[in-house]
């Protein structure tokens, strides 16, 4: 995305989430006669990122005007971007549903996929280290830490 | 006296030691592999330290601060690319060398001046500390409040290249320390409702979700691209390939590029990404032959080895001494304080004076394991550098929410992570810098809480602020440094 662009979506992004969070603020009950209570501060920092969200926007118009280009593969390398946010969206669901150990061998695998490049792609050894690390983690952080990672009925005492 | 050998007790003993060692060992690899940083490296561990007494905690994570930094130069000198901020200028003469067929004397003088410049910057550390607790003792609510405005506005004004964005990041840091229940009259503010949010948003999945999983995120943009980079053969010279009449020459770049390093570590925001560079042009500015830098000369690598590795003391100086960090790496090290309950400032030394010395002779010990390992364990560094990089950014994925879970044991925790990794990766996208959002995120609720008791003693006047001279100064360098910024920014423009 062009520079100047960027900082207009940004800022409007900003200046919706100040708007939204003063507001919000503004409902927080007055209980001490000065006035420095539990929404001064909110109201003063948020009024605040709406002023800066208005300074971006500026600045963007400013220099979207110049003559900017597009950057070349912005397109291509969103796709493992989005794969990856996926991935790992599932993978924090999944945890819960079918306990560490699978969920985190599925996602290695998943994963390493998505980041290897294709001629570096070998589906055993991406089995393998899985596998291994998968394992690893949950001992080293279970018998090691006593860090309590979630598990079901079905995959206990793996 | 006591304390220092209170302190030497503490630390060699079997675990303090094997914890330096392997965060030493841990964080070389990730501070010399491009993408990855000591401050990724201390997020990922501090889940680990949970469990662990306080001084192993401790002496883990200053151990992956020295190896994290100092780790960045094995892929600077061998392949050209800077494991960290901290070496860009290592590459200017070290690459040069390895081109030249001196990779082994230009990794030697690079570990052995980093050492001598972390040795330098913990001298100032022992030294300056001690006093500027005492003195801080007097501080109170109003200098507090100043100090940290003044630290804040410097990130937030250094990180990035637009002070707006900076100044933006910084208030949503903030914004998101007012999740939860409010210091003092304990209101529940931005909760939703949602009982999860009561105590506010933990630290540590913010930090993971910023510093590790946007990371990969960053990362899988380069899934397309073959990222397998290939290590010229090198053999480690004797003595570090460097002889004592080279030694003796570059005594007065050692002390002038480690004074750098500590004068910028010691500053708030600016860090050694800054003061490897500096001391660079420092080192070509006072030369005979500046013509020479950038083709391989030692003078070069040694002032950009010994500014960022003193930069590592004299960051611990205002998070001991005051309890606020100055960058990311130390606000990590803050995280890790707080989550064994303990409070860094001035009263630290009375409070835990022996837990101080710990952590400065475990600082002492980890520059020891990280010039012996580096120096006789390059060949397996270099090994694992060879590691394709979608196994380690996979499994650092999950070290993270591994990390993220344990801090309460619920998944709520995860998810925050993987909401903050996506922000975080927008913020990248976006050219927002994060460390103000970090700093605003840790000094928020001292922000709050000591301007909030000022004002409520004063009856809402923020005069008290101005009459005090220490919050005076700082709230003074404060606006001073935006107006300078504004200025700056604005003076170009009318040029054109």
């Amino acid at each position: 995305m062009w520079t100047g662009k960027k900082d207009v979506v940004s800022g409007i992004f900003l200046l919706v989430l100040s708007c939204a969070i003063y507001l919000s603020a503004r409902q927080i009950p007055t209980r001490l006669r000065i006035g420095v209570d539990s929404g001064f501060l909110p109201e003063i920092v948020s009024a605040a990122l709406g002023v800066l969200a208005v300074i971006i926007i500026w600045q963007g118009m400013r220099s979207s005007s110049a003559a900017e280009t597009p950057q070349d593969g912005e397109v291509q390398s969103a796709v493992p971007v989005v794969q990856s946010l996926i991935l790992i969206v599932a993978y924090g669901f999944a945890i819960t549903i079918v306990g560490f150990i699978p969920a985190t061998i599925v996602f290695l695998i998943a994963q390493f996929f998505i980041l290897a490049p294709r001629d570096e792609r070998r589906p055993a050894s991406f089995v393998v280290v899985a596998v291994i690390a998968a394992v690893t983690s949950f001992a080293i952080f279970t018998y090691g830490f006593g860090v309590i990672l979630p598990s079901t009925n079905l995959w206990q005492g793996l | 006296m006591d304390l220092w050998l209170s302190g030497v007790s503490q630390i060699f003993s079997f675990y303090p030691l094997a914890a330096i060692i392997m965060g030493v060992t841990v964080g070389i690899i990730f501070g010399s592999i491009p993408g990855m940083s000591a401050t990724m490296a201390i997020a990922l561990c501090l889940p680990m330290t949970f469990g662990l007494d306080p001084v192993i905690s401790l002496a883990l994570l200053v151990a992956l601060f020295v190896g994290g930094i100092s780790g960045g130069l094995i892929t600077a000198i061998l392949i050209n690319i800077p494991g960290t901020p901290s070496s860009i200028a290592t590459t200017f003469d070290g690459y040069p060398m390895t081109q030249s067929g001196q990779a082994g004397k230009a990794l030697g003088v690079g570990i052995l001046f980093s050492f001598l410049g972390s040795i330098l910057g913990c001298l100032v550390l022992f030294f300056l500390a001690p006093s500027l607790a005492r003195f801080a003792l007097r501080f109170g609510t109003y200098e507090y409040f100043s100090i940290s405005v003044f630290a804040l506005t410097l990130v937030a004004g250094l990180s990035g290249k637009s002070l707006a964005k900076g100044v933006a990041s910084a208030a949503i840091g903030l914004l998101v320390a007012m999740v939860g229940v409010a210091p003092i009259d304990g209101y529940k503010r931005f909760t939703f409702e949602f009982s999860q949010f009561d105590a506010g948003v933990a630290l540590l999945p913010v930090l993971l979700g910023l510093f590790a999983v946007s990371e990969v995120l960053k990362e899988s943009e380069n899934a397309f691209k073959k990222h397998r980079a290939k290590f010229p053969s090198f053999a480690m010279p004797k003595f570090f390939g460097i002889s004592m009449r080279e030694f003796m020459g570059q005594i007065v770049n050692l002390f002038r590029s480690s004074a750098i390093g500590i004068g910028i570590g010691l500053l708030p925001g600016i860090g050694s990404g800054t003061s490897n560079l500096l001391a660079y042009l420092a080192a070509k500015n006072s030369s005979k032959t500046p013509e020479k830098f950038g083709t391989g000369v030692v003078d070069g690598l040694v002032a950009s080895e010994s500014s960022n590795n003193a930069g590592i003391g004299a960051a611990m100086i205002p998070l001991i001494t005051l309890g606020i960090p100055g960058d990311s790496v130390t606000a990590m090290l803050l995280g890790g304080f707080l989550i064994h309950g303990i409070q860094p400032g001035p009263m630290l030394f009375q409070s835990n004076g022996s837990l101080v010395y710990a952590i400065f002779v475990a600082l002492l010990v980890a520059n020891l394991v990280m010039l012996f390992l580096e120096y006789f364990g390059i060949r397996l560094f270099v090994r694992v550098l060879a590691i394709p990089k979608h196994y380690l950014l996979s499994i650092v994925m999950v070290m993270a929410v591994i990390g993220s879970f344990a801090i309460n044991n619920r998944m709520f925790d995860v998810y925050t992570l993987i909401a903050f990794g996506a922000f975080g990766y927008a913020m990248i996208k976006f050219d927002y810098p994060f460390p103000p959002l970090i700093l605003g995120f840790i000094l928020g609720p001292m922000i709050e809480q000591n301007m909030r008791s000022a004002l409520m003693s004063t009856r809402g006047s923020f005069l008290p602020f101005f009459e005090r001279p220490v919050s005076a100064l700082f709230l003074v360098l404060a606006g001073l440094y935006v107006l300078i910024t504004i200025w700056r920014t604005m003076r170009p423009n009318r040029q054109v």
